[in-house]
């Protein structure tokens, strides 16, 4: 295989698939709703909102057009106005968004970090204690809902046993007496440039909980990918043949074995983005954090559906793109794969 | 002089079926500087053999019974980290899929210098030119480029090259060759076997090669030992069981051989197939299949009897004067 | 052969431990909730009648997991709940089953430009991060129980698309199919009789799994108000109903309901796991 093509081929795909996915977002929100207008004119509308709604939106005008419409803008970058703030969807995206980034980010380093090597063991001793142990832990994590863990993780560390605190991104007296200089959005990023490390210590503070119990979907699902490939590759005969060369365990395990089993276990970084993408929906709501996750569950309960499609649009971009990064730097480090 | 010796080695699988019987009792000596023939078709138990003599079987088999002498040690008794000193220092396996045998992910050069390292002590400097040597004597072109060069950018006959170069590394007494040719080109295995002949001419190694064709081993050992069903049915010199073999298995094996001239419909095949193992075989294990079975062969195992000068058969038919 | 084959597979699934309990606690779980009104003194308050005289009691011999803000008990909410929360999980999977699967053999059995089209569709379904798609979905539709599942799966179907694609894929090619097609069996009679049989197995294996995860979104999203409405509560609903008392004290609100979906994800995807391992003759040989 040649690099180039596949980057070439990848690429398009992912073109595709972003045409796609702004079809399906215009026919959730144009086709499928009875009366789209009532529906981006919010909770109880007066019928003069909706008229004045149905008008911007062009819904007498047929499908096709309102198509271009709706491109048109998205193409300036324009997402629209909440209904409910009447603030502009970018703006409250761009303070939302890295919030959400952050807190996913580290769920995704937790769970990568703790799950290939735990995964990477379990898969070279099969049928031992801990690789039922690893199992459990790992259904566990799949099977756990969410935002029920992240209560029963606030009841235990916040009012029993106080180590940590019950929500939100950084504590009141940081945001008064030694605010965050605002760069990237990020917390850490921002508070570590500007050597705030006060603000940048309570930031690491707040987002330890949220982090972790996002980062149960993944880590079960890192777990049990990498625990599968490693028992797959173990079952290889190059395997076989470097016990036979007299190769010792460690050796093969964790320098020849692990790096083949790392190969199709990347893919988990891309899933991995997204469960936790979604975990943080219901996370952030629990643990009052100023994401993308709870801008949209109020959404929901606003009836602000301007906000929900955005964010499904735009999530989902980012998402593309992580998935797209995956498998370029995937076939990149595969020496099966030439570059030219 | 034996430098390895197989006496009475019982293997069993543990299957949701059951238990298999691989090998039920093989007995055979490999001598210094020869090459060992091991024949017979699919699933009569000559790759177990060639595993349990590393001790790499799968992990649903149990050695139930027998000894393997190597240098006056039962490597059947000796502890796990002496068994790993032995494997690819004093005995060295070539795969029957090169390109499976190889891991993908590493070039040559590393795959090599990996076995340098766990057995011998040169410094790193002097590894990559024994790398290169090694490479050079297996005759692969090039063999300072080959070093970084990773598997799938071989050929088979290269990869299967690198793989006894690989074996080599550690300088072994001995090599289980498991059907190195099969996954070959006809001309390429003409030069595998070549190569092995050289090596074994040239190092003084001696050499287990597990075959299902006769024809290899016509050309290329100096004994042969046909294994039916996890037993030796016949044993002794290449010449001697070619020019008279005893046993019907054998003879049926050496009709399906085809010979150059002869025409395909003069190939004969053995009827039926070898037993799964699984049941429990009373008599001659080949007496379904033997087109001069006996009453006797169902009910009676013919044990291993002389038929020559250091040439053995178990079969009631020819060598019924000795049993009685 | 086969015999053997069946035979060993329902061995190995008893022989799994973790299988087996699973199932019982699955049983226990689907009998309470089918027959909730006959084991329940409480079935009117399950379905959503107050009781205020009870409000949050905590749990008693009364009410062995207390009562909610309502007074209800939370025995009966909770085998009430067992109906909504179980049913969305199994209505998720069969209806994303009864999209996916056809359009995958198709896509598979037919090839050329169908084959194409369908699974690009496919690409722009998975492309959503899992739930984002349905929330919007819901909110479209407007919040309700059957409009949740509808929207789950919606966004679930390509999963088995593809699935039963790969798999028509790996028997289209089979000798029989061409023997069926060079006496001029219809496509039809060929995909039910050769293709359908061959492809069952990994759907109901890849089913049992999702049931789980299944249940888990569905109560996702009744969680964020998009899913059964009051009076009625599934578990979801009834974790988001405590979650405002839970750190004062009222533990029992949330947690039970929780741990019900917990348990019940685990159970079957410990069934998943089982019915996978003794389906393939391989993995047993590697577990």
């Amino acid at each position: 295989m040649v690099y180039l093509s596949f980057l070439l081929r990848r690429m398009g795909l992912s073109v595709f698939v972003l045409v796609g996915v702004l079809i399906l977002t215009f026919i959730v929100s144009r086709v499928i709703p009875s009366n789209p207008a009532a529906l981006y004119a919010g909770a109880r509308p007066r019928p003069e909102q909706v008229e004045e709604i149905e008008k911007k939106l062009g819904l007498d005008k047929p499908l096709t057009e309102q198509f271009r419409v709706y491109l048109a803008d998205l193409l300036d970058g324009d997402l629209g106005e909440s209904y409910h703030s009447r603030r502009s969807i970018n703006t409250d995206l761009s303070i939302f968004l890295p919030a959400t980034l952050e807190l996913v980010i580290a769920a995704v380093v937790i769970a990568l970090v703790f799950g290939i090597p735990i995964g990477t063991l379990a898969g070279a001793y099969p049928r031992s204690p801990f690789d039922y142990a690893t199992r459990f832990v790992a259904i566990a994590g799949v099977s756990v809902p969410s935002f029920w863990l992240a209560l029963i993780a606030q009841s235990v560390f916040f009012s029993q046993l106080g180590w940590l605190p019950l929500g939100s991104r950084i504590s009141r007296d940081a945001t008064l007496f030694y605010p965050i200089a605002a760069q990237t959005g990020f917390y850490l990023i921002d508070a570590a440039i500007s050597g705030n490390w006060d603000a940048w210590f309570d930031a690491l503070h707040h987002l330890i909980l949220p982090a972790l119990v996002l980062s149960a979907y993944p880590l079960g699902v890192t777990i049990r990918m990498t625990q599968a490939s490693m028992l797959e590759v173990l079952s290889e005969t190059y395997i076989t043949a470097a016990r036979a060369a007299g190769l010792s365990r460690p050796v093969i395990l964790f320098k020849l074995a692990l790096k083949n089993a790392i190969m199709p276990a990347l893919t988990v970084v891309g899933l991995s983005f997204a469960y936790s993408i979604t975990g943080a929906f219901l996370v952030e709501v629990i643990f009052s954090w100023p994401g993308v996750g709870k801008y949209v569950t109020e959404a929901v309960l606003n009836v602000d559906f301007p906000v929900i499609i955005a964010v499904t649009l735009v999530v989902t971009v980012f998402y593309i793109g992580v998935n797209l990064a995956v498998d370029l730097i995937q076939a990149l480090l595969d020496p099966r794969v030439r570059l030219i | 002089m034996a430098i390895l010796t197989v006496e009475n080695l019982r293997v069993q699988f543990k299957t949701p079926y059951g238990a298999v019987y691989a090998l039920r009792g093989i007995d055979l000596a490999l001598a210094k500087g020869d090459i060992l023939g091991l024949v017979g078709e699919t699933g009569c138990g000559k790759s177990v053999t060639g595993r349990s003599i590393i001790r790499l079987l799968d992990e649903n088999a149990q050695i139930t019974d027998g000894k393997i002498i190597f240098e006056d040690n039962d490597l059947l008794q000796v502890d796990d980290a002496e068994m790993r000193r032995i494997r690819g220092n004093r005995i060295a396996m070539i795969f029957q899929d090169p390109a499976a045998a190889l891991n993908p992910l590493f070039t040559i050069g590393q795959q090599i210098n990996d076995v340098l390292r766990a057995h011998a002590s040169e410094a790193r400097e002097d590894r990559r030119n024994r790398i290169v040597e090694l490479l050079a004597s297996v005759g692969l072109p090039d063999p300072a480029q080959m070093v970084d060069v990773y598997p799938h950018q071989l050929s088979g006959g290269q990869q299967q090259r690198a793989m006894i170069a690989q074996s080599l590394a550690a300088e072994p007494d001995v090599i289980i060759a498991d059907e190195p040719t099969t996954a070959l080109d006809v001309t390429i295995q003409a030069q595998i076997l070549d190569l092995l002949r050289k090596l074994q001419r040239e190092r003084a190694i001696s050499v287990i090669l597990i075959t299902h064709d006769l024809g290899i081993v016509a050309e290329t050992c100096q004994h042969v030992v046909v294994l039916y069903a996890g037993r030796v049915v016949e044993q002794g010199s290449v010449a001697a069981i070619f020019a008279d073999p005893q046993h019907p298995y054998t003879r049926g094996l050496l009709a399906a051989l085809p010979r150059p001239g002869g025409r395909g419909a003069d190939l004969k095949v053995i009827p039926g197939s070898v037993p799964s193992g699984l049941e429990r075989i009373v008599g001659c294990a080949f007496a379904p299949r033997c087109e001069h079975v006996m009453e006797r062969c169902r009910q009676q195992q013919p044990a291993l009897a002389e038929m020559g000068s250091a040439h053995l058969s178990a079969c009631f038919l020819h060598a019924s004067a000795q049993y009685d | 052969m086969a015999r053997i084959e069946v035979g060993s597979s329902a061995w190995f699934l008893i022989r799994d431990r973790a299988a087996l309990i699973s199932m019982a606690f699955l049983l226990l779980i689907a009998v309470s909730a089918i027959f909730a009104p006959l084991l329940t003194p409480y079935a009117k308050q399950g379905m959503g009648d107050p009781d205020l005289t009870a409000k949050f009691k905590p749990p008693s011999i009364e009410h062995p997991l207390g009562a909610d803000s309502l007074g209800r008990d939370q025995v009966a909410r909770l085998m009430f709940g067992a109906r909504r929360s179980l049913s969305m999980g199994l209505l998720v999977v069969l209806i994303a089953i009864a999209i996916g699967a056809p359009l995958g053999m198709i896509a598979g059995y037919l090839g050329g430009w169908i084959d194409e089209a369908i699974m690009r569709v496919t690409d722009v379904f998975l492309a959503f991060p899992p739930l984002l798609l349905a929330i919007a979905i819901a909110a479209a539709l407007g919040a309700s129980y059957i409009n949740a599942v509808m929207a789950i799966a919606v966004t679930w179907w390509p999963w088995y698309a593809r699935l039963a694609r790969a798999q028509t894929l790996s028997v289209r090619e089979r000798a029989y199919i061409e023997a069926a097609n060079s006496i001029g069996v219809r496509d039809r009679v060929i995909i039910r009789r050769h293709i359908l049989p061959n492809i069952m197995t990994p759907i109901i294996v890849q089913g049992t799994l999702d049931v789980g995860t299944a249940i888990l979104v569905a109560a996702g999203l009744s969680f964020i108000g998009l899913g059964t409405q009051a009076p009625f509560a599934d578990w979801g609903v009834m974790i988001s109903d405590g979650r405002l008392f839970f750190l004062s004290g009222r533990w029992w609100l949330s947690t039970f309901p929780g741990l019900a979906i917990f348990l019940t994800a685990m159970a079957f995807n410990f069934l998943g796991d089982g019915v996978r391992v003794a389906a393939d003759p391989r993995l047993r040989r590697l577990l």
